[in-house]
Order: structure tokens, then C-alpha cells, then sequence
């Protein structure tokens, strides 16, 4: 066991790619649409403050973590708040893993089932989908990290295949005057892109993994948050000025709309090679989603925690099932976004704050 | 199990000894005799006849003994090696191992002596693994050989050799080779520990030998790479790995490896290095096309024909038009011809085997698409892929991708590209986790190391490669100084 812990470690360039996997997910198909909803041709704005927003986030949770080294989120509660407090917050925090989880394989269900498979029954995607994240989450998180580190490179390919989108018709009007959505609306805009930027919360997980030196953490998950608001600004950025928002708001998936106006001598449908690529990085948000879960109970024996995975897979499944409606998915997602907020906002600042105030750190005893 | 609890002392009396030893071997005839008188005493020299060379008897102890005049027997003898024992069954030992007994009159110890010599096949280039540019030696199946072709290679007091002996029936002789300075201890230790372990009674080949000791025995991929090329096994000892010698097969196992080896050639660094460096990517390339092509082919004739331009698609459309089939079912029937095709042809002699070819490549091949049970873009879409998996110099790691492309194309008949994602996923995941005696197998591409890039994936010229590839964790890391010094003056 004790081997196991000292073998079972990720490096800082392999947190990196943890957190832009895990953050990057489904939920960038359809951000222009949701964005534009509010904010309109100031989205890329919106995209930015939310990035700002992760950013002091992001800060919190080094400085809390800096408290606790070799502690994971659900057991910084337990010690902050006590044991029964604390295990109420788990509750809370598994919940809202497994209900983003849940809601994000069925948005993946559902952009396939509009996009490539449209007879293909929902449950049938979800189980394939959930078989292979099932297989690569009970692993160590090491080799998670592997595989994640390998599948950025696909990112790196969609990120080439939206350069081609540059020669279609832009429209820089789009976007102008900046600003002129109004404050109020950018923030909203905000709301909705900080919900696809979702999954940094994983570093509560990651954190006691992190090879020995932990002071460039900080640094390190900056750059990935970087890294990820520049990405999701380029891609809102570029459909703004591809679309006018009259547009936008009939499209789903503005992404796939924008590839799908390329062709070439050899392929024809490039939006539909994007997705299968996208798949990928879809998956991997749901395998985090996974783990985070699955981790957040607490188990010591790695046995235990490979349960964990298959039964956290199996009611992943049965979340699945709930009917594809737009209404209900709607309305779910309206919860889940609540509850994330204070599992990913809310606890962790009044966990910093109250470790402050009750001088709390890894070596104090826990009552 | 059989003869090892035979443990009888040898006593004072010769003929008694002699009885002994005969019931040892069951009364074999091969078990040869013969009484000689020495100066003084009688003595008798016992061989098992096919394993000793009769001229070395004659010359190194039947006329030495005949001549002498004096006892010491250890002096008179003119073999490499001469060994004294009182117990019956290390007698037995010594003489299947290629020594002669000999049995002296009132003395209650033996003397074995060496006069072995199998015939065994010459050294010549190994058939599969052809190279153009290499050197063409290749092992063989006597372990002396083996080791005589790795110790030429590298003059070095550090390389080492350990013996196993493996198989309580065949006792086969298995022998571990790697440089002490340089081979990563516990890697030493993990591959004595398994290969000590081992409990079987007979061990035939490397093959048998690979199933006994890899880490992931259900996995579609090869985890050990056995090679008959001794250049290539000598460039992994300088990587600090591990060759297992097994006697009587002319394949040697290295361990630890990874994916990225079965696709390198020793050829690539006898290239220019821009051509190595493309080699090698051509041949990642083959392994993708080998487990994806025909899945994607089947992807966009049944699910996503709009991918194509119009004009491609109606190509690809008119030559199914009379194609019964479903493109799976064609995809199916293409391989298995082709399976048959290369078993059928593998062990034939080669002139028959050309007939198997025309028969298979012309008539099939033509015959099957006038017929409209294949339609012609199958057959291209097929050849591709066949060519492809045939590209692997390490000819198990094209069969495994060739293998995988079925779960591939039944996935894509399912699911579409929805279904290649999900099975190319897995196959990324199940690489990603495997390991080899504790080096993670998919390395340098997961974990990520961008050092180790520059011999993998490509390769940079010579001079730049300073440090060892560390998937083995050498010992140290620096392999060359300043390579090409004379240009800095």
C-alpha cells in the first residue's frame, strides 16, 4: 500500500494537462449559443471575466490546499468542520461529481444522437461511453494523467482544424460596439461560460497526487487556466464574428455549424470528423467527473475505490436514462449549476476562511 | 519431478557404480561403455552417445588414459573441464549435459569430463527480420552461440551472464544477459525473481518462456520483444536492458520494451537520418491505418456518406451497386481470404507457394469483384491495410494490429465513427496502461517525455542523441561526449 502511494504520483506538466482535459469538455459545442443568449457580440468579454473568476477561484483553493498537502478535498471538510459536518459536506460533494457527470454524458448523448447516430438509442451511447471511462478511471491516477496527456493532442488538432474556418465570410460588425450589451448581461454571460469552464474544482482531488515539490503549483494551474479561457475566447470569438446572434440563437452548436460551412476536394463534412475527434476530450470530463466522485467516498483500499468506480458508472448509467427532453435537461441543469456553485465556490472559501480563523493546518488534530 | 529424488552415493565398487548409473538412465542403449586399463587400475569411461563429439573422446581422454603413466586423472585428461563428484544423479546431470564419466576401480568419486559437441545450424541471416543496410548475422539455437554472438559485439567486463535452469523435464538452459554498470538493479532482481518462479515441467521456446513472465498476459499487445537480429539485442543492452537467452531457440527476449521498439529497425541508423526518421513514422502510420482503415471505410459507406464529396461518394457507390452484401460482411470475407492466403502460403515450399499466390492475388482477387461479392473499393481499402500490417519490422505487433482491426470494423458497423472513437479509446487507454517489468509500455507519448522523442518517433542524428533512452532507468544516462569534436576546432 504504502508503495503504491509513493508510485501513484503526476508531475506538475501532467497537472497541467489534468486540468485543461478535465475543463474542456462537451460544453464548447454549444457555449456561443449559451453566451450570446445574454451578452450577445460581447461574449468574448463574458469569457474572460469568467476565466478572472476561476483565476481568484484558483487562488483560494492553493491557499487552502497549501494548509492541507496530502489531504483531498473531502477530507480537508471532515477536518476543518469536524467529522459529522464534514461527512454532510461530502454528501454534497458527491452529489454534485456525480450530477455533473451524469448531465455531462447526456449532453454528449445527445450532440451524437443529433449529429452522427440519430436512430441509435440514447442508453446504448451512454453505455459505451461509460464502459470506456469506467475502464481508464479505475486505473491509477497516473495513468489518467498518461492517457490525458496523450489525448491533448487532439485538442491541438482542433485547434488547427478551426484554422481553416478562418477563410470562410467573417463579419467583424458582429461584435461591435464592444460593450454594448451592458454590464449586466456580460456578467450573465459570465455565469453561463464559468459553467463550461467547470472541472478545475478536480485540483481538490489532483492536489495530494502532485509529485514532491508543490510550490509551482499555483503557477502551473494558472498557466492551464490561461491556457483554457484564451482557448474558449478564441473559439467564442470566432463564431461571434461568423454569425450574427439571430443566427446564433438557432444554432445548438455553433462550433459545428462554423466547420460545417468548410469543404474540400476530399471531405466534405469536416464538423462531423471534428466531433468524432471531440469525443475524446468529452469523455475525459466525464472520467474526472468519475474519479472526483468516486474519490470523494473516502476509500482506503484501492479495491474499494475500483468498486466504487464500476457502481459510480452504473448509476452514471441510470442517470442517463432520465428522457431526453430539452425542458427537463433544461431544468436539470439549472439545479446542478446551483449546486456546483457551492461545492466549487462556496465550501472551499468557507473552508479557507474557518481554517483561518480556527488556525487550522494538515498537523492540527482533528476533532 | 521425475529423477531428481534419485540421490544414491557412489560406493568403492566400480561395478556397483556402474549399475547404479545404468538404473539411473532406465537401461538406456545409448548409454555407452567402455573399460580401459590405466597404469595401474581399470578404469571405465561411460557417455551417452549422441552428445559427445567421438573424435574429442578419442584424442582428449581414451589416449591420454591409455598412454599414461601415472593416477592423477585430473592431469592425464585433456578436457576443457574436468569435475570430480560422489553423488549418482550430478553424474547423470554432467552427462546430459554433454561430459563422459569416468569410473576409476576402488575410488568412490567420479570424474566427469567435457567432451560435448551438437552440431547445430550455422549462423545465417534470420528470415524474419531481413535488413538491408544491417549486419546480416542472426541467432541460432545453440545458447553458446547466442552468447558468442552478443560478446563479440560488446567487449566489455561488465556484461554479464546468469543461469537459469528452467523446466524440471527439459531442464533447458536459460541465461540472462545484461551489463552490470549499467542495467538498472531492481529491473536485475525483477527478472531473476520471475524467472526463478517458475514451476513447469517442460520449456520448449523464448515463445513459451514470454507467456511465463510478461505482466499483462491477456493483452492483445506483445510486452516482450524477441528478436533473432544480435545487433538489435546488443543496442537494448547499451539501453541498460535485460536479454533472456533461452537454449534451442534462436529467439532472444529483451525486456523492458515498449510500443514504439517494435516499430524501430536497425536499419534506421544505417540510413541517413531524415530517412530513418521518416521510416519510422511511415511505419506509426501502417499501425494506425492497420487497425482503423477498413473501420473507416465501413464507417462512411454505412452511416456517414455525406463526409465524401459527392463526386467520391458516387465512385464508391456505383462499384457496391451490385454488391449484395453489407460492407462488413465484404470487409469479413476480403480478410479471411487473405488469412488464408498467408497461412496457407507460409509453410509451403516457395515454389508452391508462388502458385497459392497467383491462384490467391489474380484469380480470387479479380474473380471475387466479377462475381459482385466484393466490390473493388473493398479489395483496395483491404489491400491498404494488409500492406500496412505488414509493415511492423517485429512481425507480432503487425498480427496483434491486424487482429484489432476487427473489433474496429465490427464497432464501425455498429456505431459508425461513433464506434471507432470508442474502441480506438480503449485501445489508447489499454496502452496507456500497460507496463513492461514496470516501464510504462506507451512511453514516451504516455507519460510524456520529450526527451526521449528524438530516438522513438524519429530519429535525430547520431550526434545528438547524448543520453540513453531511460525507459529501463539505466544506471546513468550520458552515452556519448562531444561525437563530433573534430568540427569545434
Amino acid at each position: 500500500m504504502e508503495k503504491e502511494m509513493t508510485t501513484n504520483q503526476i508531475t506538475k506538466f501532467q497537472l497541467f494537462f489534468l486540468l485543461i482535459q478535465s475543463q474542456i469538455g462537451v460544453a464548447l459545442l454549444s457555449l456561443p449559443h449559451a453566451v450570446q443568449e445574454s451578452a450577445k457580440g460581447d461574449g468574448w468579454i463574458s469569457t474572460i471575466l469568467a476565466g478572472v473568476a476561476v483565476q481568484v477561484m484558483l487562488v483560494v483553493y492553493w491557499q487552502l490546499l497549501k494548509r492541507f498537502p496530502t489531504l483531498m478535498y473531502t477530507e480537508i471538510t471532515k477536518k476543518v468542520v469536524g467529522s459529522f459536518l464534514g461527512k454532510l459536506l461530502n454528501v454534497f460533494i458527491y452529489m454534485n461529481f456525480m450530477l455533473v457527470g451524469g448531465l455531462a454524458t447526456i449532453l454528449f448523448i445527445k450532440v451524437i444522437n443529433l449529429w452522427l447516430l440519430p436512430l441509435t438509442p440514447g442508453w446504448m451511447i451512454s453505455l459505451l461511453i461509460l464502459t470506456a471511462c469506467i475502464y481508464l478511471a479505475i486505473s491509477d491516477l497516473k495513468i489518467i494523467a498518461r492517457f490525458f496527456v496523450l489525448a491533448t493532442s487532439l485538442i491541438l488538432i482542433l485547434w488547427f482544424t478551426s484554422v481553416l474556418s478562418w477563410f470562410t465570410p467573417k463579419e467583424f460588425q458582429y461584435v461591435l460596439p464592444i460593450g454594448s450589451s451592458g454590464i449586466k448581461n456580460i456578467l450573465m454571460g459570465s455565469n453561463n461560460s464559468l459553467l463550461a469552464m467547470l472541472g478545475f474544482e478536480a485540483l481538490l482531488f489532483f492536489f495530494p497526487f502532485i509529485i514532491e515539490n508543490k510550490k509551482g503549483v499555483l503557477k502551473t494551474v494558472s498557466i492551464a487556466n490561461l491556457f483554457i479561457t484564451l482557448f474558449y475566447t478564441y473559439f467564442i470569438f470566432i463564431t461571434l464574428i461568423s454569425f450574427s446572434t439571430d443566427q446564433l440563437t438557432q444554432m445548438r452548436e455553433p462550433i459545428l455549424n462554423l466547420l460545417r460551412g468548410i469543404s474540400y476536394k476530399m471531405i466534405d463534412r469536416v464538423d462531423l470528423i471534428f466531433l468524432s475527434v471531440w469525443m475524446v476530450p468529452m469523455a475525459t470530463s466525464i472520467i474526472t467527473y468519475l474519479f472526483a466522485a468516486s474519490k470523494s467516498l473516502n476509500l482506503e483500499k484501492k479495491n474499494h475505490y475500483r468498486k466504487a468506480v464500476v457502481l459510480n458508472g452504473g448509476i452514471l448509467f441510470l442517470i442517463t436514462l432520465i428522457p431526453n427532453e430539452d425542458t427537463i435537461i433544461t431544468l436539470f441543469n439549472q439545479y446542478v449549476s446551483y449546486l456546483s456553485y457551492v461545492v466549487v465556490f462556496l465550501i472551499p472559501s468557507l473552508l479557507l476562511v474557518l481554517s483561518i480563523l480556527m488556525k487550522k493546518h494538515e498537523m492540527s488534530e482533528s476533532r | 519431478m521425475s529423477f531428481s529424488n534419485k540421490t544414491g552415493q557412489l560406493s568403492n565398487n566400480i561395478e556397483r557404480n556402474i549399475k547404479m548409473l545404468e538404473e539411473h538412465f532406465c537401461h538406456t542403449d545409448d548409454l555407452m561403455k567402455k573399460e580401459l586399463a590405466m597404469a595401474k587400475q581399470k578404469c571405465v569411461i561411460l557417455y551417452l552417445d549422441p552428445l559427445v563429439k567421438k573424435e574429442l573422446l578419442q584424442t582428449s581422454i581414451i589416449e591420454p588414459i591409455l598412454e599414461s603413466e601415472f593416477d592423477d586423472i585430473e592431469q592425464i585428461v585433456h578436457a576443457a573441464e574436468v569435475k570430480k563428484t560422489t553423488l549418482i544423479s550430478e553424474v547423470g546431470k554432467q552427462l546430459l549435459g554433454g561430459f563422459c564419466v569416468i569410473f576409476l576401480e576402488e575410488c568412490s568419486e567420479a570424474y566427469t569430463a567435457s567432451v560435448g559437441g551438437i552440431e547445430g545450424r550455422s549462423i545465417e541471416e534470420p528470415n524474419n527480420e531481413r535488413n538491408i543496410k544491417s549486419s546480416h548475422d542472426g541467432f541460432v539455437e545453440e545458447f553458446s552461440s547466442n552468447l558468442q554472438l552478443l560478446r563479440k559485439r560488446i567487449k566489455s567486463p561488465y556484461m554479464k551472464v546468469k543461469y537459469f535452469t528452467i523446466g524440471n523435464l527439459t531442464q533447458t538452459k536459460v541465461g540472462i544477459v545484461y551489463l552490470e554498470n549499467l542495467a538498472n538493479k531492481e529491473l536485475v532482481v525483477e527478472v531473476e525473481r520471475r524467472l526463478s518462479s517458475i514451476e513447469i515441467d517442460q520449456l520448449y521456446s523464448t515463445g513459451d518462456l514470454e507467456e511465463l513472465i510478461e505482466d499483462h498476459p491477456f493483452s492483445p499487445f506483445p510486452q516482450n520483444l524477441a528478436t533473432e537480429r544480435p545487433d538489435r539485442a546488443v543496442s537494448y543492452l547499451a539501453d541498460g536492458k535485460v536479454t533472456i537467452i533461452v537454449d534451442g531457440s534462436p529467439r532472444v527476449l529483451v525486456v523492458p520494451i515498449t510500443f514504439f521498439a517494435f516499430y524501430q529497425a536497425p536499419d534506421d541508423y544505417n540510413s541517413r537520418w531524415l530517412v530513418g526518421s521518416f521510416f519510422r513514422v511511415i511505419r506509426i502510420f501502417s499501425f494506425i491505418v492497420a487497425i482503423s482503415l477498413p473501420a473507416i471505410y465501413i464507417a462512411i459507406v454505412t452511416f456517414h456518406s455525406e463526409v465524401l464529396p459527392i463526386g467520391i461518394l458516387y465512385s464508391i457507390r456505383t462499384s457496391l451497386e451490385y454488391v449484395p452484401f453489407p460492407p462488413f460482411v465484404e470487409a469479413l470475407t476480403m480478410q479471411i481470404i487473405l488469412e488464408l492466403l498467408k497461412e496457407a502460403s507460409i509453410r509451403l515450399p516457395s515454389p508452391i507457394a508462388q502458385t497459392i499466390g497467383i491462384v490467391g492475388g489474380l484469380v480470387i482477387g479479380t474473380a471475387v469483384v466479377d462475381a459482385h461479392i466484393v466490390s473493388n473499393m473493398m479489395i483496395v481499402v483491404i489491400g491498404f491495410t494488409a500492406i500496412a500490417s505488414f509493415v511492423a519490422p517485429i512481425n507480432e505487433m503487425g498480427t496483434s494490429a491486424r487482429l484489432l482491426g476487427f473489433p474496429t470494423m465490427i464497432a464501425a458497423t455498429l456505431f459508425g465513427f461513433f464506434g471507432i472513437v470508442f474502441v480506438l479509446m480503449l485501445i489508447f487507454i489499454h496502452l496507456c496502461k500497460l507496463d513492461s517489468f514496470g516501464t510504462p509500455y506507451f512511453s514516451p507519448l504516455a507519460p510524456f517525455k520529450k526527451e526521449e522523442l528524438k530516438d522513438s518517433f524519429i530519429r535525430l542524428p547520431l550526434w545528438k542523441l547524448n543520453t540513453r533512452p531511460t525507459d529501463a532507468k539505466p544506471a546513468y544516462a550520458n552515452q556519448q561526449g562531444r561525437a563530433r569534436a573534430w568540427k569545434r576546432k
